[in-house]
């Protein structure tokens, strides 16, 4: 310290380096001068000789001048580095003589900072990182609302992208349509086996919207999207690498996309995978003399031109969609499509695509945050109490003219050390919990996970959090230190008999702050909880346990007769249902909770439409024979569906409990008729059966109309080409994959199986999301909980030992063990009491927070509440226990002896 | 760092290593001994010297101190710290090195 000083003092009173170096040049000059002048040279000729023999005087000076403000930099910077160094060494040496302070801290703060770095990765990563676009703010994404019962929400028609793409000009620089999808892929290069590929169709535009260049070769362009263009095919990084080896010469090579050969254009860089997780794209040609401008298959991302607004985008939309049906004629009636109210939404590209995560990833940063909080309050915590045996260094060191400052310069680089241990270990605790998340199944169809990692930036965040940690506990025995009368404290040989009041009160607040944060968090995660388990005490309506399920996708290229298709599927279903231990088979286009989605208008034939009514719109799905009997769905009236034959369509429907409650209340389903679409034959309804979730766990059971397999198409039939196959065994359903694939290799070797999993494991991805943030919300209440503990245990320990001599005079005036147990224990439920009734104030005040990710629970459920306090009180009345015991167990004569 | 960079092959840093070897001395002391030493064969301009002792104080090889000349001024004192001790040592050695490996080579018979 006093060399530190030194050198400031000395660095004030040093002369400038300029008079310096011009002192020294003048003793040179005038020394040489002298010399000459005893050679015998007149004065001046010798001044004169001695500056021709010195040089370029002026330069000199400079260089010297230079020279010494250099060195002084030099200097300073050398007295920071050796300062920080001594200070360093001393708070090494501190805490080595602490190390069980030290652990604590470290320990506390690595699980604050750890938790608080993995959610804010996350947060980062998905919702405050740009999307990996060029000038991503000005990408939007193009819908339409409406209003027709059933929906709210459609995308885009190719009339409609045809005509924004056509008029839309003023607001947007390109609109693109796409259409989402998967392909059977097989390359002729790599003969292997066929494997089905995300491919998205796009149009000629796609990439100059999204202002995305390949690594290598060409992107579709609008030469490609024409009718008459030669099929092409752009792939990702990840195909080129899986398929060609990242061969540069894969461009060019062929490769059958379901039965259609394409040339491979380019390759496209890491990381773009839009939309969603493509791995291929290939063109889309929109034909505009036969669009269907009524039918919302695609969906469209616009980029805005500088200085254009959602609502000018939005109106400009709106000024031209009056104009589809004049440019793109359909059967569709004028009024009907005006009655639907169809309306245009513009809305950013990255809120379309994060969507409802948003609300859920806030919540969760903010029960992180409180737990840092937490971890913070116990660090503060523990430093007071190593201010206090401190106590009598300090008041030395302020009777000896020790600033605050100076204290401050003790205490904080302790601090610093123990914030950076434990930011490391931190840091490593998030990369570790990243990466678990990554690897969960399904990556909890988060959006954007992949993008997530552990950064400079949010090494940042985590310096800044660890800093300000660091600089605020530091702060507290500075703070503590005003109060100091040297004299006083230095006077009282030992510690006093009882414990003054205020010293405890500062540790107090932080335990009471400390259990009202953790009630929060624990109230939070068990409403989660109570949430959750509601979720699962819903019925989906169907069995899961032992069924499999398998994708086949037919491509119409090499199955264009509806009579193919059928052969295929009884084929499979046959030989499947062949198997040893398969009890049933069965063929769906929707396999339920699995996010397939084939919402379709319908028609009643008693219940005619009013004149441009806009008919509903309801789950619609064509289903195998052996479907109710396969999924477990039981059959509650009349009877299911034949087996199907391609020559043979049934006109015959199965509906769902709800629906018939909803169709024909207190009537006989049976018999009645309705039909999918506006016109076509009717069907009967030959049955009905239980109800079924079919889109969501928690919303109310859907109503569905099933249809055959084979139904009747005007003059032809209708068969899906694109179907779930659900076997039901008695085993281990996955033990049914290799058997199942085999039967399919058999039948087509060019056709791909895939999405093999337990129909259980779709059940339990329904419910993801809400076991996600229970478990997030979970592992934060549990450390909040121990933490709370640990800081309301540390209070009371040190209660206790800083009254042994007050808890040794009460025991020898004859207070029994029970008694002081009694005191100690009161103390420590009294601030846990004090805490909860806060914490509960708290959680009651933000829990609706949470109200969108709860399922028939309410927020501020009492019973939650009360199990949450309950709890609480149980471990605080645990976390005082342990110390009243010790205090109890205290002989009495040793404690009065002692000091 | 440009600053610090040294001239002529670091010659006048080793004679003013050199200098100071055996006794503290002010720059003009300095000049003198390398002038009787080397006579005109050196032939350095006077000046040059101290941008030179100033780049050695700044590596730390040698220390300055304000002090009295024999007649009386006010002058200031160079000596060599333990560093530049060290370093002379080196220094010399890669001289004399250098030196000899060019003898050789200029000594060469044959192509």
């Amino acid at each position: 310290m006093s060399g530190a000083r030194w050198l400031r003092e000395r660095r004030f009173w040093r002369t400038p380096p300029e008079r310096d170096v011009d002192d020294e040049l003048a003793f040179h000059l005038a020394m040489r001068a002298e010399l000459l002048c005893e050679a015998g040279l007149g004065e001046r000729d010798a001044q004169d000789e001695a500056q021709r023999r010195f040089g370029d005087i002026s330069r000199v000076r400079e260089r010297c001048i230079d020279l010494s403000h250099e060195r002084n930099r030099r200097m300073k910077r050398l007295e920071i580095v050796t300062t920080a160094l001594l200070h360093a060494r001393f708070a090494l040496r501190r805490l080595r003589s602490a190390p069980g302070f030290a652990a604590a801290v470290i320990v506390m703060l690595a699980l604050g900072i750890g938790a608080a770095t993995a959610v804010f990765s996350v947060v980062d990563g998905i919702l405050i990182r740009p999307l990996p676009f060029a000038e991503p703010e000005r990408l939007v994404r193009l819908s339409h609302s409406i209003q027709i019962s059933g929906r709210s929400t459609v995308d885009q028609s190719d009339g409609t992208i045809l005509l924004y793409e056509r008029h839309a000009t003023q607001a947007f620089e390109h609109i693109t349509g796409y259409r989402m999808g998967h392909a059977n892929v097989r390359s002729a290069a790599a003969d292997g086996t066929p494997e089905r590929v995300a491919v998205a169709a796009v149009t000629g535009s796609f990439f100059p919207t999204l202002r995305a260049t390949p690594v290598a070769g060409r992107v579709i362009s609008a030469r490609d999207d024409e009718l008459s263009a030669s099929p092409v095919i752009v792939i990702s990084r990840a195909f080129w690498a899986r398929t060609f080896g990242s061969d540069p010469r894969a461009l060019g090579k062929l490769v059958n996309v379901d039965g259609v050969q394409r040339e491979v254009i380019g390759v496209m860089p890491d990381g773009f995978a839009f939309p969603g997780r493509s791995d291929a794209w290939v063109p889309i040609a929109f034909d505009a003399a036969h669009a269907n401008p009524a039918s919302f298959n695609f969906e469209a991302v616009g980029r805005l031109r500088a200085g254009a607004t959602l609502a000018t985008a939005r109106a400009e939309l709106e000024r031209y969609l009056p104009r589809l049906l004049d440019e793109f004629p359909s059967n569709i009636p004028r009024e009907m499509m005006a009655q639907a109210r169809l309306a245009p939404v513009v809305r950013p590209l990255r809120d379309a695509i994060v969507g409802d995560v948003q609300g859920m990833l806030w919540i969760l940063l903010g029960a992180v945050g409180l737990l840092l909080i937490i971890a913070c309050a116990n660090v503060a915590s523990l430093f007071l109490v190593r201010a206090e045996g401190a106590e009598r260094d300090i008041a030395i060191r302020v009777a000896l003219g020790a600033g605050r400052g100076v204290l401050a310069a003790q205490y904080l680089p302790e601090a610093l050390l123990l914030s950076a241990a434990g930011g490391v270990l931190g840091t490593l605790l998030a990369m570790t919990g990243i990466r678990a998340l990554q690897a969960a199944p399904n990556a909890l169809e988060l959006p954007r996970l992949a993008e997530v990692h552990v950064d400079a930036r949010v090494v940042a965040f985590a310096l800044l959090v660890t800093t300000v940690a660091a600089v605020l506990v530091s702060l507290l025995p500075v703070l503590r230190s005003r109060k100091l009368v040297p004299a006083v404290v230095l006077k009282s040989s030992s510690r006093s008999a009882t414990a003054g009041p205020e010293r405890q009160r500062a540790r107090s607040a932080l335990v009471v702050g400390q259990v009202a944060l953790a009630l929060v968090l624990v109230a939070g995660s068990a409403l989660m909880a109570r949430s959750f388990a509601r979720l699962r005490d819903v019925s989906p309506g169907f069995e899961p346990s032992g069924v499999l399920s398998m994708r086949i996708a037919m491509p119409r290229a090499t199955y264009a007769s509806p009579a193919s298709r059928v052969a295929l599927m009884n084929r499979v279903m046959d030989e499947a249902g062949a198997l040893p231990g398969v009890r049933s088979v069965a063929v769906t286009d929707w396999i339920p909770l699995s996010g397939d989605n084939s919402d379709n208008i319908f028609t009643i034939e008693e219940m005619p439409l009013a004149p441009n009514e806009v008919p509903p719109d309801r789950p619609l799905a064509n289903v195998s024979s052996g479907f109710f009997a396969a999924m477990g769905i039981p059959l509650q009236g009349g009877r299911t569906f034949e087996r199907a034959s391609a020559d043979k369509p049934l006109a015959e429907a199965v509906v769902s409990r709800a629906f018939a409650e909803r169709y024909w209340k207190g009537q006989d389903p049976l018999g009645k008729r309705l039909r999918p679409g506006l016109d076509g034959p009717w069907f009967s309804v030959v049955g009905v059966v239980a109800d079924v979730h079919m889109t969501a766990l928690d919303k109310p059971a859907d109503e569905i109309v099933y249809f055959p397999l084979v139904t009747p198409d005007g003059a032809g039939v209708n068969v899906s080409s694109s179907v779930g196959l659900e076997v039901r065994g008695s085993g281990d359903p996955q033990s049914l994959v290799a058997p199942l694939r085999a039967i399919l290799r058999r039948a087509d070797p060019a056709l791909p199986t895939y999405d093999e999993q337990p129909l259980s494991q779709i059940l339990s991805l329904a419910s993801a999301r809400t076991r996600f943030v229970l478990v997030m919300l979970g592992a934060a209440s549990v450390i909040a909980l121990l933490l709370g503990a640990v800081g309301l245990y540390g209070v009371l320990a040190y209660g206790v030992m800083v009254r042994r001599r007050e808890i040794g005079v009460r025991m020898a005036l004859g207070a029994t063990s029970g008694d002081v147990t009694r005191m100690i224990a009161r103390h420590g439920v009294l601030l846990a009491a004090i805490g909860v009734a806060a914490g509960l104030g708290g959680a009651l005040a933000t829990t609706h927070v949470l109200s969108g990710l709860l399922y028939d629970v309410s927020p501020s459920d009492p019973v939650t509440m009360g199990a949450s306090c309950l709890v609480m009180l149980v471990v605080a009345g645990l976390a005082s226990w342990l110390p009243a015991r010790r205090a109890a167990a205290m002989d009495p004569m040793e404690s009065l002896r002692r000091e | 760092m440009a600053k610090l960079e040294r001239d002529h092959y670091g010659t006048i840093e080793l004679l003013v290593l050199k200098a100071l070897s055996w006794n503290p001395s002010h720059g003009f002391g300095i000049s003198r001994w390398i002038e009787t030493v080397s006579g005109e064969e050196l032939n350095l301009q006077e000046g040059s010297l101290y941008p030179a002792l100033y780049r050695l104080e700044a590596e730390g090889w040698i220390a300055a101190e304000w002090g009295v000349s024999d007649n009386g001024r006010r002058a200031k004192f160079y000596s060599l710290t333990a560093l530049g001790r060290r370093m002379l040592r080196a220094e010399e050695n890669r001289w004399r090195n250098f030196v000899a490996t060019m003898g050789r080579v200029l000594e060469a018979a044959k192509p």
